[in-house]
């Protein structure tokens, strides 16, 4: 036992670099597989307590204007489910020179917040703000925020900074598939706050002037009256005197005449106690409306719900009834919760083909080392046996060695993946996310199970590799080996072709066609090798297309906002410009997914907007172009009807072009088709091109200086955003190309070592002969050239299959991916693969060089 | 007539590890054109290693090895290829045949190294495998694959035939038809020839007979009248 123990110590040692091979292999395996599935655990089990303790709304549900009372009363109604009121508000403004939006939000149980910083007790001039937006706009605790709305400026402390598990994905509307981050701020403060800025919320604004007017022209009629009874009055009184005037002389005639008169002051006075009553009920009236508007500045909108789904889905349906439901969204279609969804479906699609691909090659290279080995140890073994040792403590002997190798390889690097794996691929996808920091932590359970399947699959290849050895006798085995009878191959028998052959064409041939179950072994790594190739660079590429389809054609330098809508005939622009084109964005929504729809101008030419073959498509006042990721999500092809509403209202159109943007979906339609729609169209949004065609910030300067022009976007801003997502990618990427490469070039490697060690004698032989090292190295280079291209006929289908699964997992509603494959990307991933190759080829040089040609050819066969 | 081999006080140390192993220590000799030399001597006398040496497969530690006035001992891993691939034909005690070609492409392929190779087919003819020039390695007997081997290290029309104990793995009817065909070689292609062995009889063959002892020449012994395998007494 002892001796074994030490035989198989010598023999790591005098297989050194076969064994690093193997341990680098199944570390590799190791460290991904503990890595990817930490990664997934941390992140799911971090998630659930992160909803937990922010209490997750189940639900969100839009009603008309309901006050405190009423929502008791739904409350009572709904004894099954939590229901919370909260009032919000959403206004336009500008930080540091670029436009922001603020939402307003009153502090609830319900979606909770979690306190990064300060206080969550503020005053009626504090706020607390979200974390991302602090952080993208350099803002700190106690700094002031000024906000301007109808000409009232609001200034506001900064007292607590909190992440919200509702925000972790902020898009304003849903439609925007990149999150925003520094233009769109969550701010919550007290109740006061928002009913102060609720009294220039749209709603109020127009319920009051609605109001004003009508009380208005009822004051106007109803001085009216009053100026007719006091006219009256006048009258009387004018008579009055006459009377008494003209009858002085004749008190008794004037008593009678005046007497005459009383009825006429009677009616009169009737009239006016009439007209005192019906002012004081209209200043009740009155002062009960305003009472009423001024109820809309704390009536709440929109009412979170925490609860099972069918009870939410009674009271939606109850509300309906009442006539009092707008909308509603369950969680599982809530952007924070699908996005964060998105992170982990392309992890776990990793999750379940990496460590398995790298532990079976991991197996196949020790099967055939070992097999190699103990091919080489028949002898020994039957002297072993022949010595009375038992056929368990034989393997035992040979499974040391794979154990060793195990252990050393995944012990450690299974710890490595744990540690560095999560925080690789959060750093990679959370950076669209607002979220505070994640735990992480190392699971001991993966760690163990992946050196459990190390052992396994070690174990596994070795005892196959041993299996045919130990059944034969022990005299069998010290024998020489029966001869393998070598035959002629299949390729032969077409003597036109064989005799064109050179011998080393022959040689390489026959070495590749005779060892058949090696070459079909080696190919599965070469195979995955070429796989992942083909699968990252058109992951790549599908994130290419979007980035491109969507930003980088954009001509225009700047997007400006002016202070009112205004035409492009009354912009005063204190910059040189060459084009202006205005441009309308309107939130829609169809098949419950929301989308925009773009109003551009006719023959526009800053957006340019590109068809799938990369031509700009010509903007005519009858154009539709919808996007691919529309297009794909909704299944719409040319001539198909775009069915959408906004606000309510529905529209239909009919699809003219589709435009190579993957990642949004919005609908782009003419000034004039919108105006024939019945949209609104006057706009505050316009894209300018400079003659320089380039962005300077002294412009942009001189812009903001315009008091008309309230923010200035560059198309750079727009690039950054893109180019977030680009640089998610290309990490992803980064990692399924090196794979790639580690693949290939242990199992090119391994193979060919083992083929060199394997063939010493023969190449040794060839040296003797005369053959030059250079020579010699090409015989087994070209062996391995051939095995790389025999893999690539494997890897093409594979890669195929691999990339279009992982771009169908990978892509959501939110973003397409097309997962496309085109000549250059098959030409590129061969090319890496037989530059791997190469590479490999390079590296054996030494080994081929330093065969001793004495020492080789003195052993027995 | 000349000697085309003049070995000039050659030594060969192998170091393994903090020990010296003395192979060779101080060989002088001389071979002449188309001699045919038996180097005799007990196992571990030095007498593989003087052979590696001629056939440039290994380099000497001291000392000068002339061949055709050019000091061998010289040369770099490239003119030591050439050298081999031009004036070496060597047969091993395990024949050493790429099992991968037949009898006949293994013949091909180390002939198409050189320039003025012999005819493949020809010299298969001539060590009596015409038949078997399509057989493989493992299909044929080791007195066959010897003369494969035999047939391969000519074809190629080198300068010096340098056999190490070809009859070594061969039983005695093989092992003589063998040594018959290396004298004909001998006779009628006038190769020059160096063989190993350590039975005395062979060297009744050859014009020379080199002792080797201990990794030094013990004496060199001309024969008057070289032997046929015929008319040696085996037993
Ligand atoms: N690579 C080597 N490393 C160390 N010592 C070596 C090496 N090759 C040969 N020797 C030693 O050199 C000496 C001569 O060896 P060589 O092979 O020349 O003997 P030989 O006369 O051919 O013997 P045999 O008849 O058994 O083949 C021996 O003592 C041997 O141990
Ligand atoms: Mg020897």
């Amino acid at each position: 036992m002892k001796h074994l123990f030490l035989r198989s110590l010598r023999e790591v040692k005098s297989t050194l670099g076969q064994f690093i091979s193997i341990i680098l292999i199944i570390a590799i395996g190791s460290a991904i597989f503990s890595g990817l599935f930490s990664t997934v655990t941390l992140i799911e089990s971090w998630l659930n307590d992160y909803y937990t303790s922010t209490n997750f709304a189940d639900a969100w549900v839009y009603v008309k204007p309901a006050d405190v009372d009423q929502i008791k009363i739904y409350q009572n109604d709904n004894p099954e489910i939590t229901i919370e009121g909260r009032a919000s508000f959403q206004l336009e403004s500008v930080l540091k020179g670029e436009s922001v939006t603020y939402r307003f939000y009153t502090k609830t149980d319900i979606n909770g917040l979690m306190l990064m910083q300060g206080t969550t007790n503020v005053k009626d001039n504090e706020i607390l703000i979200d974390a991302s937006f602090a952080e993208t706009n350099l803002l700190e605790l106690n700094d002031e925020i000024s906000i301007l709305v109808d000409d009232e400026v609001y200034t506001y402390i900064i007292k607590g900074i909190f992440h919200s598990s509702e925000f972790a994905y902020k898009s304003k509307d849903f439609s925007e598939s990149i999150s925003n981050k520094k233009g769109f701020g969550i701010i919550y403060a007290t109740p006061e706050v928002l009913s102060e800025l609720n009294h220039h919320s749209d709603l109020y604004k127009d319920a009051l002037s609605e109001a004003t007017i009508k009380f208005d022209e009822a004051q106007v009629k109803l001085d009216d009256a009053h100026q007719v009874l006091i006219d009256q009055q006048a009258d009387l009184d004018l008579q009055k005197a006459q009377i008494i005037s003209a009858y002085s002389a004749n008190l008794l005639m004037m008593q009678q005449i005046l007497a005459t008169l009383v009825p006429y002051q009677k009616l009169l006075d009737d009239a006016k106690a009439d007209y005192e009553l019906a002012l004081s009920d209209f200043q009740i009236e009155k002062a009960n409306a305003l009472s009423d508007i001024e109820n809309l500045t704390t009536d709440v909108f929109e009412l979170l719900i925490k609860g099972k789904t069918p009870q939410i889905e009674a009271f939606v349906i109850s509300l309906e009834t009442q006539d009092q439901y707008v909308n509603h969204r369950l969680r599982k279609d809530h952007p924070a919760f699908t996005m964060l969804d998105n992170v982990l479906s392309p992890i776990k699609v990793m999750t379940t083909i990496f460590p398995i691909l790298f532990f079976l090659v991991a197996s196949i290279i020790i099967l055939i080392s070992m097999s190699k080995t103990i091919e080489n140890e028949r002898t020994q073994i039957a002297i072993f046996k022949a010595l009375g040792f038992k056929k368990s403590t034989i393997r035992l002997s040979y499974l040391f060695y794979g154990w060793w190798a195990a252990i050393i390889g995944s012990i450690p690097f299974a710890l490595l993946g744990n540690y560095m794996i999560p925080r690789i691929l959060m750093a990679i996808f959370t950076t669209r996310y607002s979220m505070p920091p994640v735990p992480f932590k190392i699971y001991w359970s993966y760690n163990l199970i992946a050196l459990g399947l190390s052992l396994f699959f070690s174990s596994i290849a070795i005892l196959l590799a041993l299996r045919s050895i130990l059944k034969e006798i022990p005299a069998q085995g010290m024998r020489p080996k029966a001869p393998k009878s070598t035959q002629r191959s299949s390729l032969e028998r077409w003597p036109w072709f064989w005799t064109k052959l050179s011998y080393t064409q022959k040689l390489i041939t026959r070495n590749i066609l005779m060892g058949k179950v090696k070459i079909l072994l080696s190919s599965i790594g070469i195979v995955g090798s070429i796989a992942l190739l083909i699968t990252g660079l058109s992951l790549r590429n599908s994130a290419s297309q979007m980035i491109n389809g969507s930003i980088n054609t954009y001509k225009f330098q700047y997007a400006i906002k002016t202070s009112e809508n205004m035409e492009i005939s009354d912009l005063q622009l204190p910059i040189d410009t060459e084009i202006i084109e205005r441009t309308k964005i309107f939130a829609g929504e169809s098949e419950d997914l929301s989308l925009i729809v773009q109003v551009i101008e006719t023959d526009e030419q800053l957006l340019a907007i590109k068809d799938h073959s990369g031509k700009v498509i010509e903007m005519k006042d009858d154009t539709v172009i919808i996007t691919k990721a529309m297009a794909i999500v909704f299944d719409l092809k040319v001539n198909d009807r775009v069915d959408f509403f906004i606000d309510d209202v529905p529209y239909s159109l009919i699809i003219t072009n589709i435009s190579n943007q993957y990642l949004n979906k919005s609908i782009s339609i003419s000034f004039t088709q919108a105006d024939s729609l019945g949209l609104e169209i006057s706009t505050d949004k316009f894209y300018i091109s400079t003659p320089s065609q380039e962005i300077k910030q002294a412009e942009v300067d001189t812009l903001l200086e315009e008091p008309s022009i309230l923010a200035v976007d560059t198309k750079i801003k727009y690039q950054d955003t893109a180019n977030e997502v680009m640089k998610m990618l290309n990490s992803i990427i980064m990692v399924i190309v090196l794979s790639a490469l580690l693949l290939s070039i242990t199992v090119i490697y391994n193979l060919a070592s083992i083929n060199i060690f394997d063939r010493q004698r023969e190449l040794a032989t060839l040296r003797v002969l005369g053959y030059t090292v250079r020579e010699v190295e090409n015989l087994v280079y070209a062996e391995n050239y051939l095995l790389t291209f025999l893999g690539a006929i494997g890897g093409l289908p594979a890669g195929i299959y691999l990339s279009q699964t992982i771009a169908r997992l990978v892509s959501s509603k939110e973003f397409i991916m097309s997962g496309e494959i085109s000549p250059l990307i098959i030409a590129l991933s061969l090319f890496a693969g037989f530059f791997f190759t190469f590479m490999t080829n390079r590296i054996l040089r030494r080994k081929i060089v330093m065969i001793k040609l004495v020492e080789s050819l003195k052993a027995v066969e | 007539m000349n000697s085309i081999i003049e070995f000039k006080g050659v030594k060969k140390h192998y170091k393994i590890g903090e020990v010296t192993i003395e192979a060779l220590k101080g060989v002088d000799f001389t071979i002449k054109k188309g001699e045919f030399v038996v180097i005799l001597g007990a196992s571990g006398a030095g007498k593989s290693t003087i052979l590696n040496l001629l056939g440039g497969m290994d380099t000497a530690t001291y000392g000068d090895i002339m061949v055709q006035g050019e000091n061998i001992t010289k040369y770099k891993d490239k003119k030591l290829t050439q050298y081999r691939r031009e004036k070496i034909g060597f047969v091993f005690q395990f024949y050493n045949l790429i099992s991968n070609l037949t009898a006949l492409e293994n013949v091909e392929f180390a002939s198409a190294v050189s320039k003025n190779a012999f005819s493949p087919k020809d010299i298969l003819a001539k060590v009596g495998l015409t038949d078997r020039a399509n057989n493989f390695p493992t299909q044929l007997s080791g007195g066959e694959q010897q003369r494969v081997a035999i047939a391969r290290a000519v074809a190629k029309n080198p300068l010096l035939l340098l056999c190490d104990e070809p009859t070594g793995a061969l039983d005695d009817v093989s092992g003589q038809s063998i040594l018959n065909l290396l004298d004909e070689l001998n006779r009628d292609l006038h190769k020059t020839i160096v063989l190993i062995t350590h039975n005395a009889q062979i060297a009744q063959m050859a014009n020379k007979v080199i002792h080797v002892r201990n990794g030094l020449v013990d004496e060199i012994l001309i024969n008057e009248t070289r032997k046929q395998v015929s008319e040696i007494d085996w037993k």
